[in-house]
């Protein structure tokens, strides 16, 4: 599998840095305010030895850099959005942009696996985002949907795998035909549980379901 | 000792830069004051001006070279009002560093100001006490310790007419200050001040001061004579220190985020107790704690 192997070797771009880390996933600071990947979507971290872990975007948010100090209303009628930004520039010091990310899967030496990592991804590495080879590889087989499943976060996982069924399906651009094994990998899994599968492809395209 | 610093940028290209500046003292000639032969301790009352000296030089070296027009702001007062009873050596320990950061804004065309929110000063009123002392009309210099030791006599001092109020109540209820307005400028007559004109010889060096209506409260700006009689750089102050308040819902936000630098926790105070401990430790130190320092670390019922 040529495109496996280049699995983590690639330098993908950085969205930043791994904050707490555990073995089900990690919070990361975005390195710039107000950017982070969209919900649902693959980032990667790579540890340095012969790992890299894949996640799934499961939440995000931009708060107080310091827990005791709450974000309060700034703007006015006259100055609002962006110009708030303007007057205020030391609000890029004082704010921060995280989001949270489930582990999904891992590649040790050239393989690709869909259950947890042997390791957490290490405290303070780089985020990167995964690039649609990546997406492609890491996809193929969408066992790793089942882990996402009960993984319980601040998003239902319900949410969480039909946003990221939407932007696998955007991403790879096959006439949804990763969709379709992907929302029958889902049919079988959910056999007993009609109505959660109907809620999730729901989700992706009233459409679907 | 840690202080924060926040240089802030508006206008075409806004910017911020946040940060502290920690520094550990613990040489034997750290902890003393010079004194000619003999060696006095630093105290708890003595760190204090010293903390604002090396404040103002490090305002000094943040905004020599800024971009004109460049306001320095200080929390609290420019007046060293405690060094008034401390000995020769205290001053010399501290005034030359503070002078001579003063010395370098003013040299750097930036203005200079520190801002007092809820002043209790009560310069003015003291004035007015002074206006309606009824000495003068008797022939007599203005004697207030003599005045105030005949109250036990029944005797009623003419200026207890006036009541005992701060100038920012002074201001806003009798003065009608309103949001954004200065009041007059006024030089403080300290008496720590003559050290810093060496007795009249450099004006720019004193210390004048007005009150300002930032809109939630009347603050008090103390700023150096170079701003005083210096009606753009008075201007600009009274300018920004209106639009920092109000960027910072109160209270100049520069000013805000310097504190929210240089604070520690009481977890960051731990964890450099900590540090230094081990350090210690590792040269063959141990670290005698009191028994009731003890008792806070190490918490039980």
């Amino acid at each position: 599998m040529s495109a496996s192997s280049e699995i983590g070797i690639r330098t993908e771009e950085r969205l930043g840095e791994v904050i707490e880390t555990s073995t089900l996933g990690y919070w990361a600071e975005s390195d710039r305010l107000h950017e982070l990947p969209p919900l649902g979507s693959i980032v990667q971290a790579k540890s340095d030895s012969d790992l890299t872990v894949f996640g799934i975007v499961a939440f995000g948010q931009t708060s107080s850099i310091d827990p005791g100090r709450r974000a309060v209303r700034r703007g006015t009628p006259d100055v609002a959005d962006e110009a708030i930004y303007h007057r205020h520039p030391e609000l890029d010091h004082v704010l921060r942009t995280t989001f949270y990310v489930s582990a999904a899967g891992y590649a040790q030496s050239g393989r690709i696996r869909p259950s947890l990592p042997p390791s957490p991804v290490p405290l303070h590495y780089s985020v990167r985002q995964a690039n649609v080879e990546t997406v492609r590889a890491f996809c193929a087989r969408p066992a790793y949907l089942s882990l996402m499943i009960d993984r319980p976060g601040e998003v239902p996982p319900d949410q969480v795998i039909a946003a990221h069924l939407r932007w696998v399906d955007d991403q790879l651009d096959d006439d949804h035909a990763w969709l379709r094994s992907a929302a029958r990998f889902l049919a079988r899994t959910l056999r007993r549980d009609y109505a959660r599968l109907v809620t999730i492809l729901e989700a992706v395209d009233p459409e679907l379901a | 000792m840690n202080t924060g610093h926040v240089r802030l940028s508006y206008g075409e290209e806004p910017a911020a830069e946040i940060w502290s500046e920690p520094r550990l003292y613990f040489r034997d000639e750290d902890l003393v004051i010079p004194n000619g032969t003999s060696r006095t301790p630093i105290t708890g009352t003595t760190i204090g001006p010293r903390r604002a000296a090396e404040e103002l030089r490090a305002l000094a070296d943040d905004i020599v070279g800024a971009p004109w027009p460049a306001v320095g702001l200080q929390d609290g007062t420019l007046i060293l009002w405690s060094l008034e009873s401390q000995s020769d050596a205290v001053r010399d320990w501290v005034l030359p560093e503070y002078l001579d950061a003063m010395r370098r804004i003013r040299d750097s065309g930036a203005a200079l100001a520190s801002y007092i929110s809820a002043p209790g000063s009560t310069e003015l009123l003291n004035t007015l006490r002074i206006a309606v002392c009824d000495y003068p009309d008797r022939g007599l210099a203005v004697n207030c310790d003599d005045c105030r030791g005949r109250i036990p006599d029944g005797h009623t001092p003419a200026c207890d007419a006036l009541p005992p109020v701060t100038d920012g109540t002074l201001l806003r209820h009798v003065d009608g200050l309103a949001p954004g307005e200065r009041s007059g400028v006024f030089e403080s007559r300290s008496h720590i001040l003559r050290t810093y004109t060496e007795d009249g010889a450099d004006l720019s060096l004193g210390i004048w001061f007005f009150y300002v209506h930032v809109g939630y409260e009347i603050g008090r700006v103390e700023i150096p004579g170079w701003v005083a009689q210096d009606r753009t750089l008075l201007d600009l102050v009274h300018r920004v220190i209106y639009d920092q308040a109000e960027l910072g819902r109160g209270y100049p936000v520069a000013l805000q985020e310097a504190h929210e630098a240089a604070v520690l926790s009481t977890s960051d105070r731990r964890l450099i107790e900590d540090t230094i401990e081990r350090e210690l430790a590792r040269a063959g130190i141990t670290v005698q704690h009191t028994g009731k320092d003890g008792s806070k670390r190490v918490r039980f019922v």
